[in-house]
């Protein structure tokens, strides 16, 4: 039953193209992908927050607590300088406005205006005012330490009158910008961050008018200081800034006003008061404005930045930016990413190698399903599969193997049925061979015997023996008869079958009747006593054939009769294993146990004496057959009689197969 | 035919026939051509045996002697021709006798299963008269006659 192994491989072939991965790499693959993009999705969320959602994302976070801290810083530095600024231009007004400088001025200045030009330091340093009044510079900025100068200027004309410097006495500013504000436009302090005209550094001035008792201007009071020492530090210390954080201060011009921590983007440093920072921020503080950005510096890089105005007076106002570096404010948090993306794909491999465990084990019971398949597939019917799980694969496993079960059993019944209709067709074949004999053999015989006779006739005619010539003549006509006899019953024994009656319910007993009133004549002659028993049952049969049975039965009981000198036949029906038996008995020469097949055999008779074809006990077992039903012979021997016995199934009733 | 002698003894032909009028017509052909002595004409299997082995009516050795020539017709009631050919051919006393199917039907496979079993030749009776009176004159002079076959003793 082995089918062709070729085309199971090339089938297995097709299977591998169709379906190239197995449902465990399948799910290895979903899993891994759906495992990626939740992470994928977590991480991301948790980076920049997630949409439609108060929750804004670590970066965000990050951001608005850097900016706080900015503001924070930015507000803490405007306070510090601002108070700074006001202490310092507390000091020049308290200076300016005590009667210690403004009587000594008062004194001075007359003196000052009766000195020649030449020698003028050398003649005035020798009045008692001056020397008060440089005592009391000196000792101010010595008291105070922040002071770098302290000067009175003459407002007449211009020149250092007192200076806590030296050398500088005697110099003209007259043209200094803060000092014609004070002198033409009548302002009464003037604060300006400028270069010192002798050293060229970077200072902070405050111009302070100095009133005589008349209210005018008499002179002008100058302290300067270096920013580079109070207000620098002021600006940068206090640290909370990190790394790369910076704190940029311009004037109204966005000029730079102190030093900047890192070379601009061509690689110089920049000038104090020269320089303009074009960056967003420094403009906007210096235009007034306040507030938070995020922005690129002046070198190009991307910063975040919290920007002050620091108003001094109606017309003074300084820009102050507080900045740190992007990079260094999310450093952590990149960082945090990376531990984070390391952890994420180490667990992203470890419940992958979980998924495989698990998609194994899922997968396996199916494998296992799809292996039994294919041997079924190659003939192999006994392949059975564990029925241990309790799942759906348990109920698959379950269903297969009572399929192959099934199919089992189908191919057992269908071998069963095959054995039984080869044998069926043995029988056939044999009883056509039979058919073909005849009619070679038993049709030619009166064929012989009649050519021969004629033969035979017409010499003894011609010798005119008149006893031989009728013997031969009864010889062509006995010939003649057999063959019409024979032609007769084998047209009757090929419509058997081919033409079956409707099956009705009848007695047995009517039938009985039937046949042997259709053989009456015969049975007289011989002086047989037919008994018929009295109660029959009922048979589901075509009537008109199973009258032609039980008429061959009782004739060919009639036939053998041999020296019986009580011939008897009865018909009856017996009970046998929960079955009805129907049989024709007699009392004639009985039949040998060997011959008790062959009796029923196409043209076999036992006796060659006997009359008849050797046709009718074939038509009686056709008959029967054909009803389903069986029929058999019982005997005990030579001169014991004989039993026809038969079975007919009842109405409904499956065949019996034997 | 002039010798009809064999080994001194007279030849005997023993004819397996169940149709009356054939075996008629056999021993008529074999008694016009003198072919043999005695014919012995049985008309089933069964009895072709019990002469064969000497049993019952054919005890009597002078009676029922040893045929020269066996001629089997194959449709035989009670033992078929076949299991005849068959019993005669696988018997030590027996299988020497020549044996001839002589039989109406002309089907290959019982002509292939008649070699078979060992038959000595297989004709099928002629319906032409002539025909089958010249076939059993032929088949006499060349089994009984021109046929050499060690008898013995």
């Amino acid at each position: 039953m082995m089918s062709d192994k070729t085309p199971i491989n090339s089938l297995e072939d097709t299977v591998k193209k169709r379906f190239p991965f197995s449902i465990r790499s399948k799910m290895l693959i979903y899993f891994g992908l759906m495992f990626l993009v939740i992470l994928t999705m977590f991480v991301l969320s948790d980076m920049y927050g997630i949409p439609f959602t108060n929750f804004r994302g670590s970066y965000k976070q990050e951001q608005s607590k850097v900016f706080q801290n900015l503001n924070l810083f930015a507000d803490l530095r405007k306070e510090r300088l601002k108070n700074w600024i006001g202490e310092r231009r507390g000091d020049a007004r308290a200076l300016s406005e005590s009667t210690m400088i403004r009587s000594n001025v008062a004194s001075l200045l007359p003196l000052v205006n009766g000195v020649e030009e030449n020698g003028f330091q050398t003649e005035l340093q020798k009045e008692a005012p001056y020397q008060t009044l440089k005592q009391y510079l000196n000792l101010v900025k010595r008291t105070y330490g922040v002071y770098d100068k302290i000067q009175i200027i003459d407002a007449l004309n211009g020149t250092i009158m007192i200076s806590t410097q030296n050398q500088e006495s005697g110099m003209d500013i007259s043209q200094n910008d803060s000092f014609s504000k004070i002198i033409h436009q009548g302002y009464n302090e003037v604060i300006d961050i400028n270069k010192d005209p002798s050293s060229g550094i970077l200072k902070l001035f405050i111009f302070r008018a100095i009133y005589s008792y008349d209210d005018k201007v008499s002179a002008v009071l100058i302290m300067q200081i270096n920013p580079d020492d109070f207000i620098k530090p002021m600006l940068h210390t206090g640290g909370g800034l990190g790394q790369t954080g910076e704190v940029l201060f311009v004037n109204q011009d966005v000029k730079l006003l102190t030093t900047l921590k890192y070379p601009l983007a061509n690689g110089t440093a920049a000038i104090p008061l020269e320089y303009q920072i074009n960056s967003k921020p420094t403009t906007l503080a210096a235009r007034g404005e306040e507030g938070i950005i995020a922005t690129r510096d002046y070198r190009g890089v991307e910063v975040l930045a919290a920007y002050r105005h620091i108003r001094i007076t109606s017309e003074l106002g300084w820009g102050l930016v507080i900045k740190v570096n992007r990079a260094e404010v999310f450093a952590p948090l990149q960082e945090n990413i990376f531990y984070r993306s390391i952890t994420g794909i180490i667990c992203a491999l470890l419940a992958l190698g979980l998924i495989t465990v698990i998609a194994g084990n899922l997968s396996q019971p199916l494998r296992r399903l799809s292996k039994a398949a294919r041997e079924v597939q190659e003939g192999n019917l006994d392949v059975r599969i564990s029925e241990n799980a309790t799942d759906e694969v348990g109920i698959l496993a379950s269903a297969f193997n009572s399929m192959i079960h099934q199919v089992q059993n189908w191919n057992k019944e269908l071998k069963i049925q095959v054995h039984a209709r080869t044998a069926e067709l043995e029988a056939k074949n044999a009883e056509l061979e039979r058919y073909t004999y005849t009619v070679s053999h038993d049709l030619k015989s009166p064929l012989i015997t009649i050519k021969g006779f004629l033969s035979l006739l017409e010499r003894d005619a011609i010798k005119g023996d008149i006893e031989r010539v009728k013997k031969d003549a009864s010889r062509i006509h006995n010939a003649a008869e057999k063959m019409n006899q024979l032609l007769d019953e084998l047209l009757e024994l090929a419509r058997i079958g081919r033409v079956v009656g409707v099956s009705e319910s009848v007695s047995l007993k009517d039938l009985a009747n039937e046949a042997v009133n259709l053989i009456e004549g015969q049975i007289k002659e011989l002086g047989i006593q037919v008994k018929i028993s009295p109660d029959l049952p009922v048979l589901y049969v075509d009537r008109r054939r199973f009258v032609e049975v039980l008429q061959n039965l009782i004739d060919n009981s009639a036939k053998h009769m041999g020296k019986q000198p009580e011939p008897r036949i009865e018909i009856g029906a017996r009970q046998d294993n929960e079955k009805t038996v129907y049989y024709v008995r007699d009392n004639g020469i009985g039949i040998e146990e060997r011959y008790h097949e062959n009796v029923f055999g196409l043209f076999n008779k036992l006796d060659h004496k006997s009359e008849g074809t050797g046709i009718g006990l074939a038509i009686v077992k056709r008959i029967v057959e054909v009803h389903s039903g069986r029929i058999w012979i019982e005997s005990e021997g030579n001169g014991r009689g004989s039993t026809f016995c038969f079975t007919i199934p009842e109405k409904g009733e499956t065949p019996d197969h034997e | 035919m002039n010798n009809n002698k064999i080994n001194g003894e007279p030849v005997t032909v023993l004819l397996v026939e169940d149709n009356e009028a054939h075996a008629e017509l056999v021993m008529h052909s074999f008694t016009e051509h003198r072919i043999a002595n005695k014919i012995y004409h049985v008309s089933d299997g069964e009895e072709a045996l019990d002469y064969l082995y000497r049993r019952g009516d054919y005890a009597d050795q002078l009676k029922s002697p040893q045929p020269h020539l066996i001629l089997l017709d194959l449709r035989l009631p009670k033992v078929d021709g076949m299991e005849v050919l068959k019993e005669i051919k696988s018997s030590k006393e027996l299988d020497k006798i020549p044996t001839v199917v002589f039989t109406s039907s002309n089907v290959e496979t019982d002509a292939a299963r008649a070699y078979e079993y060992r038959a000595n030749s297989y004709l099928v009776k002629p319906i032409d008269h002539e025909k089958f009176h010249q076939l059993l004159n032929d088949l006499g002079f060349y089994w009984l006659a021109w046929n050499y076959y060690p008898w013995g003793d």
